[in-house]
């Protein structure tokens, strides 16, 4: 038997059962669903087992190879890719325990859970690569899973979701693809781990643009963060708690650190960029999220803007901003999967998402609702919950660069973080507090274990790493110091961490988040007041019965939409002016229709054409000689 | 035996066979069972040519210093005709069943067969009058297969297809005429030989614009287009997938890289004339492919795009070449180029046979009035899926790999924008076959469609096959490549060798 | 500089162009079906020319021909066996292009080949 590779274990044991999955299809989902959770289970044991390796394990399997080029499967467990590696085949496991009890639409379950399996297996792919064309194969298929994973869902509205999708992360791809190809040539097909370009000249800051186009697109953020708003329409609840809430967070952050401090030097310029893009983000897709009446809709939002906290982090380029980046990048991926997950819970119960119409679950659905509420303060930022640690760091990191803009990025963060608790006031309010709607059925749960197992792991989560923040503070720290070191700013390749000295020391910082929690909830306060006037409802002269009147919470902030600058920016951006997507879509279609318009049908003007390029031809080979 | 000339004269021989069956009115089984046999054995005999080395048939024993008339088998037309060979094959099973819908089986088989021979002997041929004659057998032959169906828009289809290919056979004529003036000989070869001694002469352009739109026009590349998008959507399925499979790589592509890297020897000129038609025919290729809702008619556009991949790819590596560059980027940028060139055999075929498999079901090709077809026809709808992601060069497809190597040989060949063009091409065409996934394979099925099942066997295994060499095609390259591209860029890279190769001494 | 050997060759060219121009400029299907026709005359034509040998003989040799010295004075046969080859194909083309235009003619009521345009875009 020939030696395998350790690395390549999980992901071929992925792969076949995977297969196996597929070909099952929709015959027994009892099944599929089974061998999955097994299968996610061993992986991510034997994801651990790689992680806990104290050396790191190399290995190279030859693929195909001419002079100029080598294909090739080479891997590297190092320290932020082995760890990345097990966080992902855990939360696969988690969502393939979730999908045994998720009773919304998947039309294929064994399909499903084939690409599953398979998405777990290029994002291990993706962390243990050490060749680029090998990184770009699993990233490409990552892609492409995810598309298909939201046409699972339901009929009518995944077909569009899932190619909006695919359009946005194939122009990464794309990006990559051409950022993979030009790296390899100006290196000479060297490793990843061998890598790197001192910054200077416009091709490597091209270079580093399309690698970061590529990053910022699976992560989700500005400007190329219009697809996962529109997957959430469309895409079963799992497979956003999997890819786009948790994978796909990880792995564009994971390309984001490694471009920026091991295979590039980020300089001030990149560094400004980085704290640009990550303040719009937060901005832009926090406000989007305030006005949204579908909730798997607005977790995206959120989950855009979450992004937004990572960029700034990577961004500072200071060791307490890169290290909260990261942990921020973990937390999220936790409490984002655990508030779709708890949002796929209440689907199972209801048969709805629309904000309008749920209400007065916190009975109906205990863990959902603690679940919840404990993500909901995670994400909000407040202590102890991990969202608050990680948010202090970057704080922190921002801080620390002692810049206007930094200043800036600051206050933004700080305000974000307002708008966000003020958001999942809402959520809390309107899904578990207040009166049911009407028409809401309650049904019940086949296998509510399945559900409720993963929502308790994640919460706990949240709350272990908020208390006890030192392990993966400290853990991310020696990632920070040892494996991104490559390009960590020379001004800041002495400094250390010290997490023990100055955790918890009250400073502008801590100040500042306290100030960001009362906005929020003064935020929540005012427009409570305002949309909450008890007005005796008469119709045509009748006083209308109780029930009649039910204030859902959904519309809690449609004041701030009314807003002047705003109001016009928010109708923009719902007709799309922002969406690159369709901005390109517009454009590009006007041009297709002119060259249509162009062939006529006329069989002389095709002639003329042929006539006209003959001359052309002759005209450039006549021209040649000539000279 | 000399089996070369076999490859011609069999379906041939076959072709005019079956008009006299059908007058006979012999039973249909025989006639299906004939064309299947033939392109099985023909296939068989071509793979088997891979294993042999390069050889050389004089007709009648002319052979030099009496240079005759001649076959040539080199890594390049080998490769060729496995990949004629397999796409007809594949063809045929599927007509099998598809054919119902026409009458006049005998005929169909007729022209299929005169199609076949005509581009086993553009392959195999080593003498540029026969070249031309093979093209218009193939070609007559192609007219006639077009307007097959014998609706308005099919004649008026193989009508412009069959003016502007015969403008272009007069301006291939000519060309013939004028080097035959120049080298006094027809025999590729010695023309070969007698090349350096021609480059420089201004007669030179005069010949080279001839051939360049001629068979660029065979080759449907802008802004010799406008013909490929009527035609090859017109014909039946099995036939599209003949055309945009095969005919405009064998009557088109192959020709222009055997004329002008074996036979005049590659210039910086017609490597920038190559590099510029490939360029723009993919990208105003895929631009209108974007835009169409016809199927097939959007199938008919990716063609020009894909066969510009090739071009281009193969281009570069005869600029680098003729500039004196790293021949290994040369050899990288040829060899993808092949690659491509058979990935897009594949796929695109797959896709005009799943094409005609959703035709023969729902009756319509507008995508608008298609939708979910993956529920009832699974089959299908895998395959067609799988082509899809191929085309759009999605991992592990061979799609994937085939342009990534050609961005890989365009940036090592230093043409930065032309790699970040084939990027952008690469992506449009990924969003068209997003939108033909779309609104053919997903989304609820329309109530017109609810009756909709498979159409049988006869056409899901060729379907099914064509998926497995679409997966297949890149995962298992190192095992094959070498018997099947190396020997063709070796054989294009060779240049002017061909004529020692062929000649002797 | 062109002398007057040149002319023939000429006339070729001229006679190719304005067979382009009848295919490139007329809207009749039959002129330019005729347009055709003419392209490939003056392709033959030029194939001719190039066998032309000044006071040449046939190239058809006798038994009472020394085949050196016949070599000497034929005119070149090959160009004309291309000819004949070339008619042939010529021909199978233009009946297929005459049933064609006739079929057209049947569909679409009109020998006005720019209102011939169902497929375009």
């Amino acid at each position: 038997m020939p030696d395998v590779p350790p690395m390549l274990v999980p992901v071929v044991v992925a792969l076949v059962v995977g297969a196996g999955c597929w070909l099952l299809g929709r015959r027994s989902p009892a099944l599929s669903g089974g061998l999955t959770l097994a299968a996610a289970v061993c992986i991510a044991l034997a994801c651990a087992q790689l992680w806990r390796q104290d050396e790191p394990l190399e290995s190279v399997i030859p693929f195909f190879a001419m002079p100029t080029v080598t294909l090739q499967i080479a891997l590297k467990s190092t320290m932020l890719g082995g760890f990345l590696a097990f966080v992902a085949a855990a939360f696969t496991a988690l969502i393939a325990l979730f999908s045994l009890g998720y009773r919304g639409t998947v039309q294929n379950p064994g399909k499903f859970c084939a690409y599953l399996l398979w998405s777990n297996a290029a994002a291990l792919g993706v962390f243990y690569a050490n060749d680029f064309l090998f990184l770009l194969f699993c990233w490409e298929a990552l892609s492409v899973l995810l598309y298909l994973l939201i046409g699972q869902g339901r009929e009518e509205r995944a077909p569009a979701a899932a190619a909006k999708s695919l359009a946005v992360l194939g122009f990464s791809d794309g990006c990559l693809v051409l950022a993979v190809v030009l790296a390899l040539a100006s290196s000479g097909g060297a490793r990843m781990d061998q890598f790197h370009v001192a910054m200077g000249g416009a091709g490597s800051y091209a270079m580093y643009g399309l690698f970061l186009v590529a990053a910022l697109a699976k992560a989700g953020a500005y400007p190329v963060h219009t697809w996962l708003p529109t997957a959430s329409e469309g895409a079963p609840i799992s497979v956003m708690a999997f890819l786009p809430a948790a994978l796909d967070k990880l792995l564009g952050i994971y390309l984001l650190a490694r471009i920026s401090f091991n295979y590039f030097t980020l300089d001030g310029a990149l560094s400004t960029l980085l704290l640009i893009l990550g303040m719009v983000t937060i901005l832009s897709a926090v406000f989007m999220a305030m006005i949204q009446h579908d909730l798997p809709r607005l977790l995206s939002f959120h989950a855009v803007s979450q992004v937004g906290y990572m960029v700034l982090g990577l961004g500072t380029g200071n060791p307490i901003g890169i290290v909260g980046g990261l942990f921020h990048m973990l937390n999220h991926a936790i409490y984002k999967c655990c508030l779709f997950l708890c949002a796929g819970k209440l689907e199972n119960r209801t048969g709805q998402l629309e904000l309008d119409r749920l209400g007065g679950l916190a009975r109906v659905a205990p863990t959902a609702f603690i679940g919840c509420v404990i993500a909901a303060m995670a994400i909000s930022g407040i202590p102890p919950l991990n969202g608050f640690v990680s948010k202090w760091m970057i704080y922190q990191g921002v801080l620390s660069m002692q810049s206007p803009l930094g200043a800036i990025a600051m206050v933004v963060a700080v305000f974000g973080s307002a708008l966000t608790l003020a958001s999942f006031v809402k959520v809390v309010y309107s899904c578990y507090w207040g009166a049911a709607s009407d028409g809401l059925v309650i049904r019940s749960e086949p296998r509510p274990w399945a559900t409720g197992v993963p929502i308790a792991v994640l919460a706990g989560l949240c709350i272990l790493l908020g208390v006890w923040a030192y392990a993966p503070v400290n853990f991310l720290s020696s990632v920070a110091e040892f494996d991104l070191r490559g390009g960590v700013a020379p001004a800041f390749a002495g400094e250390t961490l010290a997490p023990a000295s100055g955790f918890w020391s009250p400073t502008t910082a801590t100040a500042l988040i306290l100030v960001g929690l009362a906005l929020g909830l003064l935020l929540y306060a005012v427009t409570r007041t305002l949309k909450f006037r008890s007005v005796p409802n008469f119709v045509s002269g009748e006083r209308l019965s109780g029930t009649a009147v039910r204030y859902s919470g959904a519309s809690f902030y449609s004041t701030i939409r009314e807003l002047p600058v705003l109001s016009v920016m928010y109708t923009d951006g719902e007709a799309g002016v922002y969406d690159p997507y369709r901005l390109g879509g517009r454009y590009g279609y006007s041009l297709v229709q002119t060259l249509r318009r162009l062939h006529t049908g006329v069989l002389l003007v095709y002639l003329s054409w042929c006539i006209l390029g003959l001359a052309l031809i002759m005209g450039f080979l006549l021209a040649e000689y000539r000279l | 035996m000399e089996t070369l000339p076999l490859f011609i004269a069999i379906p041939l021989a076959v072709a005019f066979l079956f008009p006299v069956f059908e007058k006979l009115s012999l039973r249909r089984a025989l006639l299906d069972g004939l064309a299947v046999l033939a392109t099985a054995a023909l296939l068989a005999g071509s793979l088997g040519l891979l294993a042999q080395p390069d050889r050389v048939y004089w007709i009648g024993g002319w052979a030099p210093p009496v240079t005759g008339i001649n076959l040539v088998s080199d890594g390049l037309s080998r490769l060729m005709l496995v990949v004629v060979q397999a796409i007809s094959f594949f063809s045929i099973v599927f007509s099998l069943r598809y054919m119902d819908r026409y009458s006049s089986r005998g005929f169909y088989y007729g022209l299929f067969f005169l199609l076949l021979a005509g581009m086993n002997g553009v392959v195999l041929t080593g003498d540029l009058f026969n070249l031309f004659v093979f093209i218009e057998i193939a070609a007559i032959a192609s007219y006639a297969l077009v307007a097959f169906g014998c609706e308005s828009e099919e004649l008026e289809a193989s009508f412009k297809y069959l003016v502007l290919g015969s403008v272009s056979s007069a301006f291939i004529l000519l060309g013939v005429g004028m080097l035959y003036n120049l080298t006094g000989t027809l025999n590729m070869a010695e023309v070969a030989a007698k090349a350096p001694a021609l480059s420089g002469l201004p007669i030179m352009a005069m010949v080279g614009a001839c051939f360049l739109f001629g068979f660029g026009l065979k080759a449907a590349m802008v802004p010799f287009h406008a013909w490929l998008p009527d035609a090859h959507p017109s014909a039946p399925a099995p036939i599209s997938a003949m055309l945009s499979g095969v005919l405009i790589k064998a009557g088109g592509v192959y020709v222009l890289f055997r004329l002008f890297f074996s036979v005049f020897g590659m210039d910086l000129l017609y490597a920038r004339v190559f590099m510029a038609l490939g360029a723009v025919s993919m990208l105003i290729g895929v631009l209108l492919a974007v835009g169409q809702w016809d199927f097939k008619r959007l199938l008919a556009y990716h063609s020009i795009s894909q066969m510009g991949y090739v071009l281009l790819s193969v281009g570069v590596g005869g600029e680098v070449l003729a500039r004196g560059g790293p021949t290994p980027v040369a050899a990288l940028a040829v060899f993808a180029g092949l690659f491509h060139l058979v990935n897009h055999a594949a796929f695109k075929s797959l896709l005009f046979l799943c094409s005609g498999s959703m035709e023969y079901v729902t009756g319509t090709r507008q995508l608008a009035e298609m939708g979910g077809l993956s529920r009832p026809m699974p089959l299908t709808g895998l395959a067609c899926r799988v082509a899809a992601l191929s085309i759009s060069g999605i991992p592990p497809f061979n799609g994937f790999w085939s342009k990534l190597l050609i961005i890989i040989a365009i940036v090592q060949a230093g043409h930065y924008a032309l790699a970040a063009l084939t990027v952008l091409v690469s992506f449009l065409t990924l969003l068209s076959f997003i939108k033909v996934q779309r609104y053919a394979l997903e989304g609820p099925l329309p109530e017109l469609l609810r009756s909709v099942r498979e159409a049988g066997l006869a056409m899901s295994l060729p379907l099914l096959a064509l998926a497995a060499l679409c997966l297949l095609g890149g995962l298992l390259l190192p095992l094959y490549a070498g018997a099947l591209f190396t020997p063709a860029q070796e054989a294009m890279l060779s240049g002017l060798n061909y004529a020692r190769a062929i000649l002797g001494g | 500089m062109p002398t007057l050997d040149h002319l023939p060759y000429l006339f070729a060219m001229l006679l190719f162009v304005i067979g382009l121009y009848a295919i490139v400029a007329k809207k009749n299907l039959v002129k330019l079906i005729l347009g055709l026709i003419v392209i490939e005359y003056a392709v033959n034509l030029f194939l001719l020319l190039l066998g032309y040998r000044g006071g040449g003989v046939a190239p058809i040799l006798t038994r009472r021909d020394a085949p050196a010295e016949f070599l000497a004075r034929t005119v070149d046969p090959l160009p004309q066996a291309l000819i004949l080859t070339a008619i042939v194909i010529g021909l199978g083309t233009l009946a297929l292009v005459t049933a064609l235009a006739l079929r057209l003619y049947d569909r679409y009521g009109t020998f006005d080949i720019t209102e011939i345009k169902k497929l375009k875009g």
